[in-house]
């Protein structure tokens, strides 16, 4: 009986052990994602990618101890958003998560499209009502 | 015996659960029409948004079913063989959306998983649409290279248009970026650049991206270093010329500024979003200000960061 309780654990972690890779491999993949807050002070349409909204916050919420205004880029192509839905309404707090550095809004200058820079990408976001 | 089945069995459910992707497909539990809010109303929205039926103007927030969503579901009935067309997401509409969602072997948007492959999408943009955001530089000879930055370009076939016409082929190794030369035919003049693949054309009615040919190409601006005192801003660089027009992240600028060719200086109390922020930040915040600057010769490339508080 103990030989058979052996061989099912060893059946067991072997089934455990080539699972692992796998979601490990899907966690390497993950994008760096960073949390942020912050209220609504203006959104900007992204005329040169259109969907996606460039949002300014004051105060934006990154975590440091200093007072930050700036903006963030919200995707309807990649951006989970949550209740209450308000997204890029002035005077609404949003909460979320975000990756740094991603540049996903694009802008008519004049008669050029420019990357309208932004701290980053929202991956989710929820807002107040 | 029990033992053995049950730590088999567990140990199987843990793989499975690791292993298998969720179908993430969305359920519309009611029907939806003008008036109707919450959740349902959000993902038939981005839905409708994914397969550009619907733009939500900016600062209007999702989950209410409005007039533009109304417009956008008929639009996709149409486009759909729904009838009647008339923008109420009933029944039959949302037979034919569950149909559209995602499946083992498409994407969530319908696209085989090799074209899907074929054509990366720059993060955040549609992955189902060619997209041309920018080619540099602006002015060329040609026989020049350009640079195009995109979204979905082809790794193995993507035909670029000038004016419509001296078609080249060319491949992207990462969907974002393709790099052409300048056909050696093309006379002087202004050439509305397009490019096509698998997923469609970049025309669109509202973007045009351009390209000058000359046989006496001039530098686009470029700006080196830049200092701030008080509110002026003095950027040092190249390229400036009598006609300069700046757009930063707190707003443009409200006329034209010149320049010495070498530098440049404007107030950033003059920027046209620069109060806006202002009236919530009372001169104790930190801000980024990107700035570009514009004049007949094309656009920085890349904009300049400069720190300051406001």
């Amino acid at each position: 009986m103990k030989k058979k309780q052996f061989i099912t654990l060893v059946v067991s972690l072997i089934f455990i052990g080539l699972s692992l890779p796998a979601s490990f491999a899907q966690a390497q993949a993950l994008p760096k994602l960073l949390p942020f807050g912050g209220l609504v002070s203006y959104p900007i349409t992204c005329t040169c990618s259109p969907g996606n909204i460039w949002i300014w916050f004051t105060p934006l919420y990154l975590g440091g101890p200093i007072n930050i205004t700036g903006p963030m880029v919200y995707s309807p192509f990649s951006t989970i958003l949550y209740g209450y839905y308000m997204i890029g309404v002035p005077g609404k707090w949003h909460l979320g998560d975000y990756v740094p550095g991603v540049q996903a809004c694009w802008i008519k200058v004049y008669k050029f499209c420019v990357p309208l820079p932004a701290v980053g990408l929202m991956s989710k976001v929820g807002t107040n009502y | 015996m029990r033992f053995l089945s049950a730590s088999v069995l567990l140990s199987m459910i843990f793989a499975l659960g690791v292993l298998v992707t969720p179908a993430g497909a969305e359920m519309f539990v009611a029907n939806l029409t003008v008036g109707s809010r919450g959740s349902d109303v959000t993902a038939l929205q981005q839905f409708l948004v994914a397969k550009g039926y619907l733009q939500m103007p900016a600062g209007v927030s999702y989950g209410y079913f409005g007039p533009l969503t109304k417009m956008a579901v008929a639009r996709w009935q149409v486009a759909n063989g729904i009838s009647p067309a008339v923008g109420y997401f009933g029944p039959i509409s949302q037979g034919v959306m569950a149909k559209q969602m995602p499946t083992s072997s498409t994407s969530s948007l319908g696209l085989s998983k090799s074209i899907e492959t074929d054509t990366p999408t720059a993060p955040g943009m549609r992955v189902n649409r060619i997209m041309l955001f920018r080619a540099t530089p602006f002015e060329v000879r040609p026989g020049d290279f350009v640079t195009l930055d995109g979204s979905g370009f082809s790794k193995t076939l993507n035909r670029i248009y000038f004016n419509g016409g001296n078609q080249i082929a060319t491949t992207s190794t990462d969907g974002a970026i393709l790099k052409i030369p300048v056909p050696l035919d093309l006379a002087e003049g202004e050439y509305k650049i397009s490019v096509s693949n698998v997923l469609g054309s970049s025309d669109s009615p509202d973007i045009n991206i351009v390209i000058k040919v000359t046989n006496n190409p001039q530098s686009a601006p470029t700006i080196e270093s830049a200092s701030i005192i008080g509110d002026i801003v003095t950027l040092v660089g190249s390229g400036f010329t009598s006609t300069n027009r700046l757009f930063t992240t707190l707003g443009d600028s409200s006329s034209p500024i010149s320049s010495n060719g070498a530098t440049l200086t404007f107030r950033v109390t003059d920027l046209s979003r620069y109060d806006q922020v202002k009236q919530f930040t009372l001169g104790k915040y930190q801000v980024t200000l990107w700035i570009f600057v514009e004049n007949e010769h094309g656009i920085n490339k890349e904009p300049y960061k400069l720190e300051t508080i406001i």
